[in-house]
């Protein structure tokens, strides 16, 4: 059986089966080491460098033995989300390039479609070597296979059906090379059916059958019948630039220029798509940072230091940012000298809407915002804070305490009964230093909470203090598992 | 002119200066100038007797002194009415280095947003409360400082602007009677669960001293 539009729509699949540990050699220049990335659970070596391949190390070989073929062998664990990362920031790179590309992390590897450059390029030729051009340009330091084929399952296999036929092109391929759960390989291997040729060959609802519905749709895959739906990447708005400084720098004073040029940049990146944000990082490259500064550091890297700037409120704005940097950095000592440093923004929204017609509110907003940057900027976030209703029975779980700046949206305080202005974390007191002005009101656990035996019900009062001032005061009584905490406590003040 | 005459009369300058210096903060030396008279909104301070002692109450866009001689007695009622106005405006509440953690159901005050700054150092604190009241026009400013700087009162007060509507009160400890830059200076006396006030400086009038009256719980 044929495929239905053999060559109609091109697809690219970019296997890169070594991410994690090429990133890892590039990041630490451990280009003349031996280096594996293995299983933690299984202890698997899952990825080798070219050196340790010298030496017999393989993929699927025991760490215990990797280790015996090499003595100076390093190895790192693999981290999925780590290889999904670089994964990610490999299609932002193409993104420039392609814009139909998607991840798949399960197989390490991109799928691109090529649909848009077989429009300006008549030839498939012509657009296979215009493709593997710009990979070779942009992943060149990366071991990869590239492969067309004309549906995406097929080029992720690695089957090349542009230069001859699909039956052709598929039948030697082995079936434990594909990519079917291995219960089902075995099956189709134990029914001699040991190639995708043989496999094409057997009637569908045979198929079906015999062997399920995997089968049958990997089949309708494979032929271009049936497309998965791919959730193509889309790139975040993310900003993230570096400046190399003219000489080393000790003092923050000396890094304002080259901070001031990289947040106007950040400034243009932002206005031209409309967002902004709450938070940047400056990256600080000491003079012992050995990585290249225009590649994304991490905080465990050698040399470099980060200093992350929060905002009450988005911002999109150069000066406002560097207000609230300089007033964080006014203090600060750097630990070695600076010789690069970069900017980064991870998270943006889009901007706010602005009316004209509300301009002086707006501007009274605007103001209160700065004010609450500069606060949080200059003291931290633990000591500046704003304060939220929340529902419970407890006083002291009747509010909460929230980031500054953001609209109130908690319960309104409905407390029907009154309650004091001021409260304290319950602190136990003397009775007999205050007088009891009024009658009690309990407070007791809902029904539903019954369980809990030692928050079973409170009993305020309002009292005045021997010394004229006047508290809210509760009295806890004894339960069955619990006498210590019975006795008279102090919740809040009310004068 | 000899070099060491030179420096012997700096010197004796700089002494002067100093000397000058200690006068202005202690009051006894001031620039007198005439004063244009503040129509701005007075806030009633929830005792009958000090409203009629200070024309009706704590005015808006200017600082004012509270001493009290511990937190919680009675201080609290003077700026009931700045909170409930901030309600009803939705006004920004900021709360600097309060004695204890306000307590919104009990203030009936959850539509207005409030600002906590805690823990903060003398000079974090004065550089703080002059960020917000430079830069808020409307709101309610409570600042809790023991023993407040006159330097840090007349930075405060410059730093209200002019066309504030601020609501803007220092509660502090009771302290020797220097000069500073307040609008009004309250002294809060609580004997035997009665509250008088003195007050050591008011707008248009001398000092004067309200009769005792007993101290009410927040209603």
């Amino acid at each position: 059986m044929q495929p239905s539009s053999a060559l109609a729509v091109p697809w690219a699949y970019i296997k890169v089966p070594a991410l994690q540990l090429e990133h890892w050699q590039r990041q630490d220049n451990l280009h003349d080491h031996c280096l594996v990335v293995a299983c933690e659970k299984q202890r698997t070596v899952l990825q080798a460098n070219s050196l340790a391949g010298q030496l017999g190390v393989k993929p699927g070989m025991d760490l215990a033995d990797a280790w015996l073929m090499s003595e100076g062998l390093l190895h790192q664990f693999y981290d999925p989300q780590h290889e999904a990362e670089l994964l990610k920031a490999l299609a932002g790179r193409l993104y420039s390039y392609f814009a139909d590309i998607a991840i798949d992390q399960h197989h390490h590897g991109l799928w691109v479609q090529l649909k848009s450059l077989k429009r300006l390029f008549a030839d498939i030729e012509e657009v296979a070597s215009v493709v593997a051009a710009q990979f070779r340009d942009d992943c060149g330091e990366l071991n990869y296979t590239l492969t067309f084929a004309s549906n995406p399952c097929l080029a992720q296999l690695g089957i090349d059906d542009h230069r001859q036929n699909f039956t052709e092109a598929i039948k030697d391929y082995p079936i434990l090379q594909t990519f079917l759960a291995p219960g089902i390989q075995q099956k189709l291997v134990s029914m001699g059916l040991n190639t995708l040729g043989k496999l094409n060959q057997i009637p569908s609802p045979v198929l079906g059958k015999k062997l399920g519905k995997e089968v049958v749709l990997f089949l309708a895959e494979l032929r271009g019948e049936v497309c998965r739906s791919f959730n193509f990447y889309q790139p975040e708005v993310v900003f993230y630039q570096s400046r190399q400084l003219n000489a080393e720098v000790h003092t923050w004073s000396s890094l304002r220029f080259a901070c001031k040029s990289l947040l106007q940049a950040l400034e243009q990146s932002l206005n031209a798509n409309q967002q902004s944000t709450q938070r940047l990082v400056l990256w600080l490259f000491g003079r012992d940072f050995k990585g290249n500064p225009e590649a994304l550091p991490s905080l465990q890297t050698l040399g470099v230091e980060s200093v992350q700037v929060e905002l009450a409120r988005p911002a999109w704005k150069a000066d406002d940012f560097f207000s609230i940097l300089q007033l964080k950095m006014d203090t600060a000592r750097f630990s070695q000298p600076i010789v690069d440093i970069a900017v980064q923004v991870t998270v943006t929204e889009p901007r706010a809407v602005e009316h004209g017609s509300l301009y002086a509110a707006q501007q009274q907003r605007t103001d209160l915002d700065l004010l609450l940057n500069r606060l949080q900027a200059r003291l931290g976030q633990q000591r500046v804070y704003g304060l939220e209703c929340t529902s419970s029975w407890l006083p002291e779980q009747q509010q909460k305490t929230v980031t500054v700046g953001k609209p109130v949206s908690g319960h309104p305080a409905h407390v029907s009964s009154w309650r004091p202005p001021w409260l304290v974390s319950p602190e136990p007191t003397n009775i007999d230093w205050w007088v009891i002005s009024r009658q009690p009101q309990r407070l007791s656990l809902p029904w539903w909470y019954q369980a809990e035996p030692l928050l079973a019900h409170r009993d305020y009062v309002l009292a005045q203090h021997m010394d004229g001032r006047w508290g809210w005061i509760f009295f806890q009584p004894s339960t069955d598992t619990d006498d210590t905490a019975q006795g008279w406590y102090l919740q809040g003040w009310a004068s | 002119m000899s070099q060491p005459e030179t420096l012997a009369g700096k010197a004796k300058h700089q002494v002067a200066d100093d000397r000058l210096a200690k006068l202005i903060q202690r009051g006894y030396v001031f620039n007198a100038r005439q004063r244009n008279v503040m129509h701005s909104e007075r806030l009633p301070t929830g005792y009958r007797q000090l409203d009629k002692v200070l024309g009706g109450g704590l005015m808006l866009g200017a600082l004012h002194e509270v001493q009290t001689p511990q937190p919680f007695s009675g201080e609290s009622v003077l700026f009931k009415a700045a909170l409930q106005r901030a309600q009803a405006k939705q006004q920004p509440v900021f709360w600097l280095n309060p004695p204890a953690l306000p307590f919104l159901p009990g203030l009936q005050a959850s539509e207005s947003p409030h600002t906590i700054v805690n823990h903060l150092q003398e000079n974090e604190l004065q550089w703080a409360a002059a960020q917000v009241l430079q830069e808020l026009h409307e709101g309610v400013v409570l600042i809790w400082q023991p023993t407040p700087s006159a330097e840090a009162i007349r930075q405060w007060q410059r730093a209200i602007r002019s066309d504030s509507q601020v609501y803007a009160l220092v509660i502090c400890q009771p302290m020797a009677q220097e000069a500073r830059a307040y609008c009004n200076r309250l002294r809060l006396n609580l004997v035997d669960g009665s509250v008088s006030f003195e007050v050591l400086k008011r707008q248009g009038g001398w000092p004067a001293q309200t009769l005792a009256e007993p101290l009410r719980p927040w209603s």
